[in-house]
């Protein structure tokens, strides 16, 4: 039997909600059996070194763990964050103790960070803040690349927002990650340092209420049909692909279940989007120019 | 190893869990023994967000669905318990239309069947299945023909490190169980489907609003409701 190559993966949780793994155990192809058991191409294996939420170990035999995979697979896993990072205070957010005292979730993210090969912000916590950063921000949560930023660490960042974010763009990320390497991969990302296959077009680009809205036909209330652009839709202003690739095995999505996109994916979730419902900023519609009908309309 | 900081005034050595595996969330665990006799024990949550403190200020419309990242194993407990919360400061709390609330009724039960399977077995059932005993295995099944070859291949995250020990479960039972532990992870996938279906997404649903919910009610969910709860109710019997 040819030799398997573990990819070494090291999940992290900051100020989180445990979302973005429940998001992964989601994941239809592969299932999560498959992609903890099997091999997920062939020759390569996803080794899920730490994950609090699922690993079997406690304690000090976890945080051991931690500690080892910043030696021996120094420069070789993949760091996996999610959950911003808050720096307001050290109590503020703890994993494990060492002798005595209670590690901060920034210095174990930041230790994580700087010997890993790379590093793959999941969820919009991670990636820009959200919710935990957001205003008043109460325990300073800072974003994973601010976290670097602050400690001048260079390693590489992926940001895979989303609240939750599909598991295929986590998978589908740490595959091309695994196969093709980091180089190739920092060149499908987009400013945002989001991978373009995932996040390249507009939410309003492929929306099948689309038409409802170059035609001016806008639900009024919760549970009209028609465009949701008059309930908060920030569908012309969220790059992701979940109108065609769909949540939970493909059931179903927001605008799908008549809620209007809350724009989880960009950096302005949620507060430069809030209040949540309200008309998005006429401003952002600028680029949308179908709305103005031509000065001479041609005749039917 | 260094004395852990011990947060009990109680004499004794004391043991420290940092952090407490298959929650959610971060979770220490002190216990104090003297003589062979817990003294003290004490847990804490190790992460505050001060999500009260976020909320202060917004559009209330806006708190059904930022409660819900309070937890993503169990968001539309609290989803739903603020759309109630606005039923009743919004006078509309007898105006919901028996859809909207069987439609909640979906969501927030989906979620509670979710969540217990994700519970028992993703969770907890690592404390009690071992899943060394499938190292011989040689009968057919795909699944537990999976976890042998994945204990061959000797790298064994994340089902050790673990504490050896008391795993009194006999070899049968234990393959029942590690075959329970796979098919669940399945099994909890469906329960999420179930809500989405409704509720556009999951984990962290839309559909959930003051006054009811924002999802049709077709023909088409409910086959596909009753046909996803079948497979749920056939795994739990």
């Amino acid at each position: 039997m040819a030799k398997v190559v573990e990819i070494p993966v090291v999940w992290m949780q900051g100020a989180a909600c445990t979302g973005c793994v429940v998001s992964l155990l989601n994941s239809l192809s592969p299932g999560i059996a498959r992609l903890v058991l099997r091999e997920l191409v062939p020759g390569k294996h996803v080794s899920l070194r730490f994950l609090v939420t699922a690993m079997a170990g406690q304690g000090r035999q976890v945080m051991d763990v931690v500690r080892d995979e910043t030696v021996k697979d120094k420069g070789n896993y993949i760091l996996v964050m999610e959950g911003s990072v808050p720096v307001g205070h050290p109590a503020y957010g703890t994993v494990g103790e060492e002798g005595g005292r209670e590690i901060p979730i920034a210095e174990i993210a930041g230790n994580l960070a700087r010997h890993a090969a790379a590093v793959v912000c999941m969820g919009t916590c991670s990636s820009f803040g959200g919710i935990p950063a957001a205003s008043p921000n109460p325990t300073g949560c800072v974003s994973m690349g601010e976290l670097l930023a602050r400690e001048k660490i260079t390693t590489p960042v992926v940001n895979i927002p989303g609240c939750p974010p599909h598991p295929d763009w986590l998978i589908g990320s740490l595959l091309a990650v695994a196969v093709y390497g980091l180089g190739p991969v920092a060149g499908l990302l987009d400013d945002l340092k989001r991978p373009k296959i995932f996040y390249g077009k507009l939410v309003h680009e492929t929306c099948p209420r689309r038409a409802d809205f170059d035609a001016a036909r806008f639900a009024k209330k919760f549970g009209d049909p028609g465009c949701l652009y008059l309930l908060g839709c920030r569908g012309p202003a969220s790059y992701a692909d979940c109108p065609t690739r769909m949540f939970n095995s493909g059931t179903n999505w927001c605008i799908g279940a008549g809620g209007p996109c809350h724009g989880c994916v960009e950096p302005e979730f949620p507060d430069r989007f809030s209040p949540l419902y309200e008309k998005i900023d006429d401003r952002r519609m600028d680029r949308f120019r179908l709305l103005q009908k031509p000065a001479t309309a041609p005749k039917a | 190893m260094a004395s852990p900081a011990s947060r009990s005034a109680a004499k004794g050595e004391t043991i420290l869990i940092d952090p407490v595996s298959r929650i959610e969330g971060h979770m220490r665990v002190d216990v104090v023994i003297d003589g062979g006799q817990v003294k003290d024990a004490r847990c804490s949550g190790t992460l505050f967000r001060g999500f009260e403190n976020i909320l202060v200020g917004r559009h209330p419309l806006d708190a059904v669905r930022l409660t819900q990242r309070v937890c993503g194993v169990c968001p539309m407990i609290h989803g739903t318990a603020s759309a109630t919360c606005l039923d009743a400061a919004l006078g509309v709390a007898d105006k919901v239309p028996p859809n909207g609330r069987i439609v909640r009724n979906l969501l927030l039960g989906s979620n509670y069947l979710q969540s217990h399977i994700l519970h028992f077995f993703t969770l907890a059932a690592l404390d009690y299945a071992d899943v060394a005993a499938l190292a011989d295995y040689d009968g057919p099944e795909s699944d537990l023909k999976a976890v042998r070859a994945f204990i061959d291949r000797k790298d064994l995250a994340p089902f050790f490190p673990r504490y050896e020990g008391d795993y009194r479960c006999n070899k049968q039972t234990n393959i029942d169980l590690v075959r329970g532990y796979v098919k669940a992870l399945t099994v909890r996938r469906v329960c999420h489907e179930m809500i989405s279906v409704w509720g556009g997404k999951m984990p962290h649903d839309v559909a959930m609003v003051p006054g009811g919910v924002t999802s049709e009610i077709t023909a088409d969910k409910i086959a596909f409701t009753l046909s996803r709860l079948g497979e749920i109710r056939d795994f739990v019997e």
